[in-house]
């Protein structure tokens, strides 16, 4: 778990919340996750400036009952930290990890396939010609519904399209 | 008055009939359909 | 160049061969090219070569000549809706449009001076407006079977009237084919 601590010590919390942009309920667990860390790591680090051992020695020649000290080292002695099973959590820590590097993965996917969309557009943008200069043709290559559409109205002998008027005017000049 | 002669009356006749039934193809066919083309292309394009 | 001199004001309404293949080995085939077949050929020509030029190159964005035949498209297509059906009516909105263009062109150049005005023909006219009213009748028994014969009754007569206003009625019907096609020559005779 070392080595968890020290990339956990190394992360810029600032930069991660304002560079990557999150948003919503990402952003607010990342929030909660952060104030639980800091908070382990400032108990972590308040407990270690604590001094560890006890004088016995110190104690012994002040106080004229040595016997309580006795007893009292004898206790300190036998006390060891009780040991605490994490397996059980990092388990599900690395659950939960395989879950969130598979949804991240995800979402990098996801966001991949937007962005080469969005170049797609863009460069559709870029090598687009003037709107005056669009031809009924081009429309039709990259929508062929227009012209099944069109094929579909002119075989059941309607001459007009539907909404045409009331978008464009009507030209009829009786 | 030629036109009252029977040749030129069928000769007027069958111009007329033909062509108008040539028109009427050509239209149909080829003109027409593609006013109603560029009115579905105007239509889509004010969609986007 | 001199012109030859009209000897009569009607002279002008002449048809005159103008080309002629007379076949008498082929049963008597003849086939001629009159001035008025010319003239037909020519506004069916300029109609047609006019709405494949004035489509501004295929563009979504009309000009002022692509924007002439959309008007023409849409006038006619309102008359259609209108005076047909407006749903069903529209099957015939080609046929509409073709006569209507060709009548059109053919007045046009009826106006120009020196050229030939063929709807000043009665023999034209006429065939166009029996042609079309025939049409019309054998449409409307094919569509309403004996319920056509309610267009001759108009509404709300009474009982007593009714032999002689259907009677009236389809002498207008009749008179209509005549009358259609006869101002319509008469009009373009006025005109020259």
């Amino acid at each position: 778990m070392a080595a968890g601590r020290s990339a956990a010590l190394k992360l810029d919390w600032t930069k991660i919340s304002t560079s990557l942009g999150l948003k919503g309920q990402t952003a607010t667990a990342l929030q909660a996750f952060k104030k639980r860390n800091d908070d382990a790591r400032r108990k972590v680090n308040l407990l270690s400036s604590q001094p560890q051992s006890v004088d016995f020695q110190h104690y012994r020649s002040t106080l004229n009952n040595t016997a309580v000290v006795d007893e009292i080292q004898g206790h300190f002695k036998a006390f060891k930290p009780a040991t605490y099973d994490v397996g059980r959590q990092i388990k599900a820590i690395e659950a939960f990890e395989v879950q969130a590097v598979k949804s991240a993965e995800e979402t990098k996917g996801r966001v991949d396939g937007e962005l080469r969309e969005l170049e797609k557009t863009l460069e559709n943008i870029e090598t687009a010609r003037p709107f005056e200069d669009l031809t009924v043709d081009e429309v039709a290559a990259a929508r062929p519904d227009i012209d099944s559409r069109t094929e579909q109205l002119v075989s059941k002998g309607r001459w007009h399209v539907p909404g045409y008027k009331e978008k464009f005017g009507d030209l009829s000049v009786l | 008055m030629p036109q009252l002669v029977p040749f030129y009356f069928l000769n007027q006749i069958t111009f007329a009939f033909i062509l108008l039934i040539v028109m009427i193809y050509i239209f149909s066919k080829y003109i027409l359909p593609r006013f109603v083309r560029l009115f579905n292309t105007r239509v889509f394009i004010t969609k986007l | 160049m001199t012109f030859a001199p009209l000897e009569s004001p009607l002279d002008q309404f002449e048809i005159r061969n103008l080309l002629s293949l007379d076949a008498p080995i082929l049963a008597n085939l003849q086939i001629s090219l009159t001035n008025i077949g010319l003239y037909l050929t020519i506004s069916a020509s300029i109609a047609l070569v006019l709405n494949l030029l004035a489509t501004n190159y295929n563009k979504v964005i009309a000009n002022s000549w692509s924007i002439s035949q959309e008007s023409i498209y849409a006038t006619i297509h309102s008359i259609v809706t209108n005076q047909i059906n407006a749903n069903k009516g529209q099957m015939y909105f080609p046929f509409i449009y073709a006569l209507f263009i060709f009548i059109l062109i053919n007045n046009l150049i009826g106006m120009v001076p020196y050229s030939f005005a063929s709807t000043s023909h009665f023999t034209l006219t006429f065939f166009i407006s029996f042609t079309v009213v025939l049409g019309a009748t054998i449409l409307g028994f094919q569509n309403h079977g004996l319920k056509f014969f309610s267009l001759f009754v108009p509404a709300g007569c009474p009982i007593g009237l009714l032999p002689l206003l259907v009677l009236i009625e389809f002498i207008s019907y009749l008179a209509r084919n005549v009358s259609l096609g006869l101002r319509l020559a008469a009009n373009i005779i006025r005109w020259e």
